[in-house]
């Protein structure tokens, strides 16, 4: 929603705006671990708390971080950390402490390049397969990928809705150059979302013996009770049954297993954001995300200016896929260009088996921006 | 501190200590409990944060506080 025709003009990196953004989700807890080019959300997040009288932790590492940000949002409390790929490598084993234990928090994640502690000061999108599919399982961790300032401070909006929704550990997805390029930003454009605050259980359970993961449905969120309260909570990392109790292979603990996975399949169609800029009868799509959406639009408006047919679909929702908008982009079109800067073509490699029948083609890139002439010379 | 009387124990009625014999767990956890009880809290007011290997069973002994099982050597981490 708009609030205002006026221009309000401030000059932002994407790491200020995910600061700002958490802020203005109701985040008031954070603990993080500086690094390269993640650093400049801790520094803004222990200034925007301070401030607020809410509580921003220097942790000795980044396990410590996010297992500091798990207890906090057991108390009840919306906690962000924020880092980059070494520091997530770190991370990973509390990530799915969280997904398992569903403790709702936010994760903001800079990439920068890789392998382990790569270039600290090098942009990539080399991390999309490592920070979703970092569980044993595969269960889905919700990603969202910002590719300017603006889009950091609304998606770290819809990152905490998400986390609060379904109770799980979401990512908000950048890059160094996203992350650190300071751009202008118009605060009266900036789209503000409706929060979605974690539903509590009631005392009273009319009879019922209180159970930490309740659920009728297997897709249904258990409602939350924070340690600490009337309810006795009774939380594991390890498989457990509804009332949280460490259980092997029982059926109720199979169920609760199934049940982690299918809250988020379930309603996966309302978390698929992407800008799609359609161009009829346009025989080709470009597909990216992140800094290179941007690189993307420049490819295609140059493109088009010299008459060629081109769509673009900027994927913001990066996980779930957004199967449903990817495959009615791709109805009319041949060839399906794909531009991200990793060396592998890390989101082709998931999208592909939707594009049968289509010409693929991926541009990439490591160590440097992908430009837009790359994208365009595959605009034919 | 509350009016409410505080808990007599609070462990699960007739726990039995699951650890091999000779295993000091079970003292330990008993010695907690005993604490606890003499320190009159609340059961909202306890919070017992395990860590990974046979002491996590501990969650189930305690039928009365808030029990959180984490991750090894981080919960301490979890706690704070």
């Amino acid at each position: 929603m708009n609030v205002s025709s006026e221009r309000k003009m401030k000059f932002r990196t994407g790491n200020q705006m995910i600061a700002e953004g958490a802020v203005a989700s109701g985040c008031r807890f954070f603990a993080g671990y500086p690094i390269t080019p993640a650093s400049g959300i801790y520094k803004s997040m222990i200034e925007l708390l301070q401030q607020r009288g809410d509580v921003a932790v220097s942790a000795p590492d980044e396990i410590s971080a996010l297992a500091y940000c798990v207890g906090a949002s057991m108390r009840g409390y919306k906690a962000m950390t924020a880092t980059s790929g070494p520091g997530w490598a770190l991370m990973i084993e509390t990530v799915q402490y969280a997904l398992m234990t569903e403790t709702p928090l936010v994760i903001a994640m800079v990439q920068r390049l890789g392998p382990c502690t790569g270039g600290a000061t090098q942009g990539a999108q080399g991390d999309i397969l490592l920070t979703e599919y970092c569980t044993s399982g595969g269960y889905t961790i919700p990603v969202l990928c910002a590719s300017t300032a603006a889009e950091c401070f609304e998606l770290t909006q819809i990152a905490f809705s998400w986390a609060e929704q379904l109770r799980t550990p979401v990512v908000i997805l950048s890059d160094k150059e996203v992350g650190m390029t300071s751009e202008s930003v118009d605060y009266n454009k900036l789209h503000t979302h409706s929060l979605f605050n974690r539903v509590y259980a009631s005392p009273q359970q009319n009879g019922k013996k209180w159970k930490t993961y309740n659920f009728e449905n297997r897709w249904d969120v258990p409602a939350f009770a924070d340690v600490g309260g009337v309810q006795k909570v009774t939380i594991t990392g390890s498989a457990h049954n509804k009332e949280g109790a460490l259980k092997k292979n029982d059926t109720e603990t199979l169920e609760v297993l199934l049940h982690l996975e299918e809250k988020i399949q379930h309603g996966r169609d309302e978390l698929s954001i992407v800008k799609y800029d359609e161009q009829k009868d346009a025989a080709i799509l470009v597909i990216s995300f992140g800094i290179t959406a941007r690189t993307m639009s420049e490819a295609v408006r140059s493109a088009r200016k010299k008459g060629k047919k081109v769509s673009s679909m900027n994927i913001i929702s990066l996980f779930p896929v957004p199967e449903k908008a990817i495959m009615n982009a791709i109805k009319n079109v041949t060839k399906v260009i794909i531009a991200e800067e990793n060396l592998t073509g890390q989101y082709r490699s998931v999208i592909a088996p939707l594009l049968k029948g289509k010409e693929i083609i991926g541009v990439n890139k490591v160590g440097a921006m992908i430009t837009p002439n790359e994208i365009e010379v595959h605009c034919v | 501190m509350s009016e409410l009387p505080s808990p007599a124990t609070f462990l699960a009625e007739q726990c039995s200590m699951p650890f091999c014999k000779g295993c000091g767990h079970s003292h330990i956890l008993r010695k907690l409990n005993d604490a606890l009880v003499q320190l009159h809290l609340q059961p909202e007011d306890v919070c017992i944060v395990s860590d990974i290997g046979c002491i996590g069973l501990a969650d189930a002994l305690f039928a009365v506080p808030h029990t959180v099982h984490t991750t090894h050597g981080r919960s301490t981490g979890f706690a704070t």
